[in-house]
């Protein structure tokens, strides 16, 4: 038993003990080895590194194995152990002030102990901190004052804390920075972990590379391989090392010595391995295939839910296809998936999910004609939030004002079809047509936010130079005539009130929702005045 | 197969002094002792510990080896008073059988391949000082109420226990007088975390004879007795970093 025994698992076996095996992403190697280099003469200004990359590229391989060529002791946090604040605390946080047992204590140049965290764009909470006295709490041996903290609480937050105490250096390896980052106080988080910690980033690695760890895999097994199997191996292996090693691992159990073509293409038949695709590049592919049965297999591997897919391709569609007629059909399918994917939550019908999904992959795709040149697919304008014009100026406030209305109802019914109005980007839309701003009583520079356009521009200033001049004229022509300007406003409220009663049930709602409405005692209930 | 019965006072001192570095450890039961090795997730402290076969009231043990969660352990172990006898019975149907009077328990071990015991550093410490578990305790929890950051020192003839806070500090000090002995060639000073020290310092309180080693800047080595010199305890305690080093 105390002799160590060959790992089962081969991605374990032939993980790179050492420098010497390590493939791929060669840059990052480099700048982790100057960066632990820094730490022989002092503490870099840095005490962390972010490593960030898709799974299986091997970047804790890579920080494990030039530590311990250095002779350092590792101390390793998987997602697999319970990281909640106090347990980072107590593995890391309080190992990362003291010398490591494990070090070597002769005279003569000091070791250090490499802290790893791994995955952790998984760890909870938020950046904002755990209080003291619970973490402290946790470890007091006292039962009826003892808290438990469960699962990952305060993770994110423990973390700040080690990377700014921390006396020996801290490599951390994650898949999506994004997630790290969290939805909320994204910028900020953002900033506080690279004030302590630089970010490196991993790439796939390539096909020369992974044609050597097969080599080298099957040279320690003693299998022999077809130079075609190779071929088919590593070509359908999008960089994912892990994966690869996984892989062989399997063919190997069902072959004895030697793999030829045929093995290869029966386990890639039996299990075609689940890559995530990267976003960008999967999409290209997505908006190039022939087929629709490519499409929908490409489409599943983008790590992607239906919603959030339909939303993508709604968004790129527009941008990707300039025929119009596809445009048009790709449209009706999306509208059929809007229709499908909600399905589920109206009668748990979750087969619909299956076809909402399919069908926006399809509308992105088999929308008749395969795009040609350079495509400049991106980020859906409406998923990011913060940005939209109404947010802008205290337009809807205005509007709800104006109009008489919530500020919910101005958001959701008024806005949009004022927008759509004046929006340039719609074939429809007068940015130039001033009547209804005008009647509003919006400003220059309220107008040509509700028409979305960036105020910096020129182009943009000159608009607002006239309308700040129409708004002039016509205020002298209305000392003469007191009534155009009334009667327009009641032209919006005619609009308003007809929308409201076509929709009238859900208004309503909406009034009673709206904390702006002002609110009158409830019918049937005197008041003591 | 196993078949092992023990007073309750002695797994008490098993069960909590190995906790006071893991939660979870792997009992390795030999033929004539059992031999525990665990380290702390952060690498910083570790113990070593061997229980002579004799210490037990019977001890039948082929070489097997469990995983045990020591706060269950230690929940189990809080029913008995002191005279109880705890029998400890391990069956091939992979369970432990646990008797303490009327209760009969049983534990599912933990897989000891996950629990491998971490090698035992070996290093050259100069200076030794063997005083009361009881003075030592009370040294550190003197300087608990100052800081986290305790100085441990040996100049000529002299063990100094030291903090200095902000405002505050506390010198707490023994000759080779107040001691049992005392050995050092070079005076030496490391500094060391009271949150680790602190525990197993209430552990070693009512020991006669505690045994520190140390050193410039080196792990604290601490050795003591247990159940009449049957059992043997050697903690390992790595030093602060100081300064920016």
């Amino acid at each position: 038993m105390e002799h160590p025994v060959q790992p089962t698992d081969w991605t374990e076996r032939y993980r790179p003990a050492s420098q010497k095996e390590l493939e791929g992403n060669d840059s990052a190697r480099r700048r982790i080895q100057s960066w632990l280099k820094e730490w022989d003469g002092g503490m870099p200004n840095k005490r962390g590194l972010l490593l960030v990359g898709p799974p299986g590229v091997g970047k804790t391989t890579m920080a494990r194995a030039i530590a311990i060529d250095k002779g350092w002791n590792v101390i390793e946090l998987n997602a697999s152990d319970e990281r909640n604040a106090p347990a980072i605390r107590r593995a890391a946080t309080r190992g990362s002030m003291h010398h490591s047992l494990f070090e070597s204590y002769d005279e003569g140049e000091r070791q250090k102990t490499l802290i790893l965290l791994d995955e952790v764009d998984h760890l909870g909470g938020s950046f904002a901190s755990m209080s003291e006295k619970r973490i402290h709490n946790s470890f007091i041996a006292d039962e009826e004052k003892k808290v438990t903290i469960k699962g990952d609480s305060g993770g994110k937050a423990e973390l700040l804390n080690l990377l700014q105490k921390t006396k020996q250096p801290i490599i951390m390896a994650c898949n999506d920075a994004m997630r790290l980052w969290g939805g909320v106080n994204r910028r900020s988080s953002e900033d506080k972990v690279k004030k302590l910690a630089e970010l490196i980033a991993f790439k796939r690695v390539s096909e020369d590379a992974r044609r050597r760890i097969i080599q080298r895999v099957l040279k320690g097994e003693g299998y022999s391989i077809d130079p075609g199997a190779i071929d088919l191996l590593v070509r359908s292996n999008a960089g994912d090392l892990r994966a690869l090693v996984k892989d062989l691992q399997t063919i190997c159990s069902i072959t004895n010595e030697h793999i030829d073509l045929n093995a290869v293409k029966g386990m890639l038949e039996l299990g075609r391995r689940d890559t995530a695709v990267d976003l960008f590049p999967g999409l290209e592919k997505l908006y190039r295939s022939k087929t629709a049965k490519s499409a929908v297999s490409i489409a599943r591997l983008l790590d992607k839910d239906p919603d959030q897919m339909a939303a993508w391709v709604t968004w790129n569609n527009s941008i990707v296809h300039t025929n119009r007629k596809s445009i048009h059909r790709g449209a009706r399918a999306l509208s059929q998936a809007d229709i499908a994917l909600p399905v589920r939550f109206t009668n748990r019908a979750y087969r619909s999910w299956y076809w909402g999904s399919n069908l926006s992959t399809l509308a992105a795709s088999v929308i008749g004609d395969v795009p040609q040149g350079r495509l400049s697919m991106s980020y859906p304008g409406f998923l990011r939030r913060g940005n939209e014009p109404w947010r802008k100026l205290g337009l809807i406030e205005k509007l709800a004002d104006t109009c008489g209305c919530s500020k919910k109802a101005a958001t959701r019914e008024l806005f949009p079809p004022l927008a759509a109005l004046h929006s340039t980007e719609i074939t429809s839309g007068d940015s130039l047509d001033f009547s209804i701003s005008m009647a509003l009583g919006f400003a220059g520079d309220e107008h040509v936010a509700l028409c979305g356009l960036d105020s910096r521009l020129k182009a943009t200033q000159k608009i607002i130079e006239k309308y700040d001049k129409q708004v002039e004229d016509e205020k002298t022509k209305s000392d003469f005539s007191t009534d155009v300007k009334g009667s327009s406003v009641n032209d919006a409220s005619a609009i308003t009130n007809s929308k409201k009663a076509s929709e009238s049930a859900e208004s309503e709602e909406e009034a009673v929702e709206g904390d702006d409405e002002p609110q009158g005692p409830p019918a049937g209930q005197s008041t003591l005045f | 197969m196993l078949n092992i019965t023990a007073r309750s006072d002695l797994m008490r001192t098993i069960i909590d002094t190995l906790n006071v570095v893991v939660e979870e450890a792997r009992f390795d039961f030999n033929e004539d002792a059992l031999n525990i090795r665990v380290v702390d997730p952060s690498h910083v402290a570790m113990i070593q510990m061997n229980v002579d076969a004799a210490a037990f009231e019977r001890y039948e043990v082929e070489n097997s080896s469990l995983g045990f969660d020591l706060p269950k352990m230690k929940d189990l172990l809080s029913l008995a008073t002191s005279g109880d006898m705890v029998e400890m019975d391990y069956d091939k149907n992979g369970q432990v059988n646990i008797n303490l009077g009327k209760i009969d328990r049983v534990i599912r071990p933990l897989d000891p391949a996950n629990l491998s015991p971490p090698n035992v550093p070996d290093l050259p410490l100069n200076a030794m000082v063997d005083l009361k578990g009881n003075d030592l305790s009370q040294a550190l929890r003197a300087a608990r109420q100052v800081g986290d950051l305790v100085n441990l020192s040996l100049e000529d003839n002299l063990f100094t226990v030291h903090v200095s806070g902000d405002t505050d500090s506390v010198n707490v000090s023994y000759n080779s007088d107040e001691v049992n002995s005392i050995e050092c060639a070079s005076p030496v000073r490391s500094q060391f975390s009271l949150t680790y020290l602190l525990p197993i310092a209430r552990i070693m309180a009512s020991v006669d004879s505690v045994r520190l080693r140390f050193d410039e800047n080196k792990p604290l080595k601490i050795e003591f007795e247990f159940a009449d010199g049957a059992g043997s305890v050697t903690y390992f305690l790595a030093p602060r970093v100081e300064g920016d080093l």
